[in-house]
């Protein structure tokens, strides 16, 4: 048995290296905490990357709004000055055109065909065949899901969908802008094709239901056209209000 | 005598606290360094237990001590930064490895001791 000797080597080495200990330990929570601060995912744990994130779009849209803020006060300054370029003008028609469905529009995009469910036949009771013919509501929760998922034109039956269109049921006929549509509902959509294609086939999501019943299909595609609105854009009562 | 050893048993408890106080020294380390200096320390209280166990059972060597801290915590440290790179959880290999040794090492401490005092009393007398 060797007894606990008080030989000072040994005692050194262990003062040096439980000092460079506290060092360790010390230096260890500084940065934790610091680590917290700028959201480095904390092993195990995920809640500080989320948080990163959050803090990381929140930046990026008060960036934004800055530069909105600085593009309408310099707007402001040059409508008093009665100076507008007239490329900016053009810029604000076109984005207000693509707003308002008055342009032809293309690109990326789904194709949604929307028909009455091939499981319906005529032994098939009233209410079951109710449930399986295509509805006006349903044209609409697919339009609703698609701009939910960003879709930025949509059409039904090349109907343009714009602020004042109205989605309805008529006896048979479904009307879209006041304009007969008949079966199959050709719905098109324009924006990211993989969102809007996920969106549609989202589970329990709100079209979901159709898509069991063999009542909808959709298909991504390259590039989509989606005709201008051509409706009446008369507005009687509206009146815009500027400030 | 007695409070000869007293004084050398808190020299590396103050040693410790002085290290500590590096806390409240104004500088900041990059945050990403938190997770490799984490898996330091515990190397480094791996050696530093190790070193007692070893003083106890009295097969104790400078080399061994001082190699074993500094070696074992930078390896630890770049054990957990490559497995950062490679996207494996490298660090839990030595977590455990070192977990487990601290464990070992503070038993054995605690067998040792209390040897040693068993021993010692009647020897004493």
């Amino acid at each position: 048995m060797v007894p606990i000797s008080h030989g000072k080597s040994w005692l050194v080495q262990l003062v040096i290296l439980c000092f460079i200990l506290g060092v360790l330990f010390a230096l260890t929570f500084k940065t934790q905490i610091q680590a917290m601060r700028e959201g480095i995912p904390i092993r195990m744990a995920d809640a500080g990357s989320l948080l990163k994130y959050a803090k990381d779009e929140n930046i990026k849209l008060q960036k934004e709004l800055a530069e909105q803020k600085q593009l309408t006060e310099k707007m402001a300054k040059e409508q008093a000055n009665g100076v507008v370029s007239t490329q900016r003008l053009e810029n604000i028609l076109k984005e207000s055109k693509l707003l308002a469905g008055t342009s032809r529009v293309s690109g990326p995009g789904v194709i949604v065909t929307l028909i009455d469910s091939p499981k319906i036949s005529k032994d098939s009771p009233a209410y079951e065949i109710d449930q399986l013919l295509v509805h006006y509501s349903d044209i609409v929760l697919t339009v609703n899901e698609l701009f939910n998922s960003g879709a930025e034109a949509v059409s039904v039956n090349e109907q343009r969908i714009v602020a004042n269109t109205s989605i309805r049921c008529a006896g048979t006929p479904i009307l879209v802008n006041n304009i007969r549509v008949f079966p199959p509902y050709v719905i098109k959509a324009i924006g990211n094709a993989d969102d809007l294609y996920t969106g549609i086939n989202m589970p329990g999501g709100t079209v979901a239901d159709l898509q069991v019943l063999g009542m909808l299909s959709v298909t991504k595609e390259k590039k989509l056209e989606i005709p201008a609105y051509t409706g009446s854009s008369k507005f009687t009562y509206a009146k815009e209000e500027t400030n | 005598m007695k409070s000869g050893r007293v004084k050398s048993y808190l020299y590396p408890v103050l040693a410790f606290a002085a290290g500590l106080s590096v806390y409240f020294l104004p500088f900041q380390l990059p945050g990403k360094w938190a997770g490799y200096l984490s898996l330091a320390l515990l190397a480094g209280l791996d050696a530093i237990t190790g070193g007692v166990r070893a003083r106890l059972q009295g097969n104790f060597e400078d080399f061994v001590f001082l190699s074993g801290f500094f070696c074992n915590a930078l390896l630890a440290a770049a054990l957990a930064y490559i497995g950062d790179l490679l996207r494996i959880d490298l660090f839990l290999a030595a977590l455990i490895v070192l977990g487990g040794r601290i464990f070992l090492n503070l038993s054995i401490i605690r067998v040792e001791f209390l040897k040693q005092r068993i021993k010692k009393d009647p020897g004493r007398q």
